[in-house]
């Protein structure tokens, strides 16, 4: 009798508890956000409500597509929007057909009233043809019609507005295309929530602006770009050959099997080099790089140590340290067994990124695949870097996550200047509290170093003056003063 | 009588025999002595040794401008000579040694080693200006742009700021310099003062081997 009531106990504890988790769980796909009717004047003269929701924190605004749609109908800013079923059509240049409900205010904003919308998640929007890789939310307007809530942030930059925020009201001027005032930025916070940043131009060498740009950080899995560099050297030296065919060695297999492994491997396998260098740069897979630096050096030890020679080499700076070929955090050989990852600073990126793009211009053959077939390691993979899809011209090249190094990325993207010539805009973002911050700032600094290059002008702030510490700072700035 | 007789005989055949031997051992001690000389008047005199520091300032040029961005391109052998520093060294024939370096070779050396910096350094000034789309102008506009960067002329910016081309004078002085005394011994010379080296000379030329080295110096 007593192992009955035992029993019923158990079960009534156990529903009791598992209640909450679940209702929470029915509640994860709607999402309620704090309501806001933005006031937009368009080129100073009309007046349209623009609906907003924020979502998680203050101005944090993601506005109705619609109702901005409709507030620049008959401008030179126009775009269209189609939405159907999960999918966002948005065409640039074209009218927009109302539907309903759009610059219709939500109601009882005051009052704390409530709108519910889908999660905030990476929903399938295209722009001019292009898939976009951004975060929105999905639901519907006030006239019941399906409705997309995007960053206000990510519209304007990929609309190429001229747009200003200020106290719940919006200003659009037409004539005018996105902007991006730096000093402005940065003395509202811009650079706040990473660890370090940098913007330049890898062709010339010049940087237009960065963030602790000498600060020694964490770099986790753009530590390939390093390991690329060593295995091509050794290329070019004729020790390996990209046609050469790996042997999948125990120790690669053994670091596949781990939670840090990425790509199924046997021992014995034979995988041809290209995969494996996809598999490093598009998936960033930690075995593909252990796998090519055994074949490389003969061990990690000794491919580890030409990664510090070579870094020597390129003059990087006393912080630039490596400690395994792929960017994982180790653990130090003593008592102690602290956690150690490699690390360098944004400038020394910058270094590593001209070094690389001058040197091993086809790197970018692989980092610029959205998807590559690996047919000797059975399986495809996805490129992990999302501004291919947010910025035309992006070719490259890595991206990096460890608890401890935040968001990283470092993008190379192809534009042209006035007179033709090509140039390889680099953005480096380092310790990025999430990816979301990580990609929109990365692709606000590229559009920043299109700015630099389209007005030949940029700010940089920092220490006074002094003498220059190196050739590259020494031509930096005579290239400054023109 | 006759008994006396054979006994100063002996005695003469044994003191013979002992002047035969001490004459020997004279001879014997003289000819060690003439071996074993303090010094040797031949090797006396000043001697230079020509410290080639070529390499080293090529490496080191390569290194600070390969750091830029299209350093890589530029031919630093094609703008630097031949640097030397030299060495002196004096033989005494009272046994005494002293070896200096001459700093004013050195001086001159890292003038002219930093004279080809810059002249490497104003070609990939100018790579880099064109590929920026900037506009070229003469060499005086472009000294006067790196200048202008530097926040002083180009050769105070080397002296003082610049990559260390060339090792420093309290480095070689360091190394080199020193007194003492010194004694011949075959074929080897014992210096006071530094390792003892074996050598071989003629009128030009002084070759002292050390265990870690060798140096070749020429009648100065």
């Amino acid at each position: 009798m007593l192992k009955v009531w035992k029993r019923t106990l158990c079960a009534m504890l156990v529903i009791v508890l598992l209640l909450p988790g679940a209702s929470a769980f029915a509640e994860a796909s709607e999402t309620h956000t704090v309501l806001e009717n933005l006031v937009l004047l368009v080129d100073g003269r009309q007046q349209k409500i623009v609906k907003a929701l924020h979502y998680a924190y203050g101005n944090n605004r993601y506005v109705s597509l619609r109702d901005l749609a409709a507030a620049l109908s008959g401008t030179d800013k126009r775009f269209s929007v189609n939405i159907t079923g999960d999918q966002v059509i948005i065409t640039t240049g074209a009218d927009y057909e109302t539907v309903g409900g759009e610059g219709e205010p939500f109601p009882n904003v005051d009052a704390g009233a409530s709108y519910t919308t889908r999660a905030l998640a990476q929903n399938a929007i295209e722009l001019d043809g292009r898939a976009l890789r951004y975060l929105s939310f999905l639901g519907v307007n006030t006239a019941s019609r399906q409705d997309c809530f995007m960053s206000l942030k990510d519209l304007a930059m990929q609309l190429d507005l001229d747009l200003a925020v200020s106290a719940g009201d919006m200003t659009v001027n037409t004539a005018g295309g996105y902007h991006i005032d730096l000093e402005e930025l940065e003395n509202e916070g811009f650079y706040f929530e990473i660890h370090s940043a940098l913007v330049g131009d890898a062709t010339t060498g010049l940087m237009y602006t960065g963030w602790e740009p000498e600060l020694s950080v964490p770099i986790a899995s753009t530590t390939k770009l390093m390991s690329f560099v060593v295995i091509m050297d050794a290329v070019r030296d004729g020790e390996i050959t990209l046609d050469d065919t790996v042997t999948i060695t125990e120790e690669t297999v053994k670091l596949s099997r781990t939670m840090d492994g990425v790509i199924y491997m046997e021992t014995g396998w034979e995988v041809s080099m290209a995969d494996l260098l996809c598999g490093m740069l598009l998936r960033s897979s930690n075995e593909c790089a252990l796998a090519l630096a055994i074949h490389t050096a003969g061990s990690e030890d000794a491919f580890v140590e030409r990664m510090n020679r070579k870094a020597q080499a390129l003059s990087l700076s006393d912080n630039a340290v490596f400690y395994n070929c792929h960017g994982l955090p180790v653990y130090t050989d003593n008592l102690a067994a602290t956690k150690i990852q490699n690390r360098m600073t944004a400038h020394d990126m910058f270094s590593l990124v001209c070094y690389l793009l001058r040197t091993y211009p086809e790197v970018t053959n692989i980092t610029s695949l959205k998807f590559a077939e690996l047919p000797t390691l059975r399986t495809t993979v996805y490129n992990t870097n999302p501004l291919l899809y947010n910025l035309p011209g992006v070719v490259g090249l890595k991206t990096g996550t460890t608890n401890r190094s935040g968001s990283c990325l470092v993008t190379a993207m192809e534009t042209q200047d006035a007179q033709g010539q090509v140039h390889m805009l680099t953005s480096i973002v380092f310790g990025a509290e999430d990816s979301a911050t990580r990609n929109t700032l990365s692709e606000e600094l590229l559009r920043y170093a299109m700015q630099c290059l389209r007005e030949d002008s940029f700010y940089m702030d920092g220490p006074p003056r002094s003498v220059p510490a190196d050739a590259e700072t020494l031509i930096r700035r005579v290239l400054e003063g023109y | 009588m006759a008994k006396e007789k054979k006994s100063r005989g002996h005695k003469l055949i044994v003191l013979l025999l002992l002047f035969v031997i001490l004459l020997l051992s004279a001879i014997s001690c003289a000819l060690s002595l003439r071996l074993y000389k303090r010094s040797d008047p031949s090797l006396a005199g000043h001697w230079q040794m020509e410290l080639v520091l070529t390499d080293s300032a090529l490496s080191r040029a390569k290194l600070w401008l390969h750091a830029a961005a299209l350093g890589d391109q530029i031919n630093v052998e094609t703008y630097m000579p031949k640097l030397t520093a030299h060495v002196d060294l004096y033989l005494d024939r009272d046994g005494s040694w002293s070896r200096g370096l001459d700093e004013a070779s050195l001086d001159t050396a890292r003038a002219m080693a930093e004279s080809a910096l810059g002249n490497a350094l104003r070609e990939l000034a100018r790579l880099r200006i064109m590929s920026a789309g900037r506009p070229d102008g003469t060499d005086a506009e472009l000294d006067a742009r790196l200048a202008d960067a530097a926040g002083m002329p180009l050769d105070r910016y080397f002296a003082e700021y610049g990559p260390r081309l060339l090792p420093a004078a309290d480095e070689l002085r360091a190394q080199y310099d020193g007194s003492g005394s010194y004694q011949i011994e075959g074929v080897h010379i014992r210096f006071d003062g530094l390792d003892d080296a074996r050598y071989l000379a003629d009128d030009a030329l002084l070759v002292l081997e050390f265990t870690d080295r060798t140096e070749v110096y020429r009648r100065a």
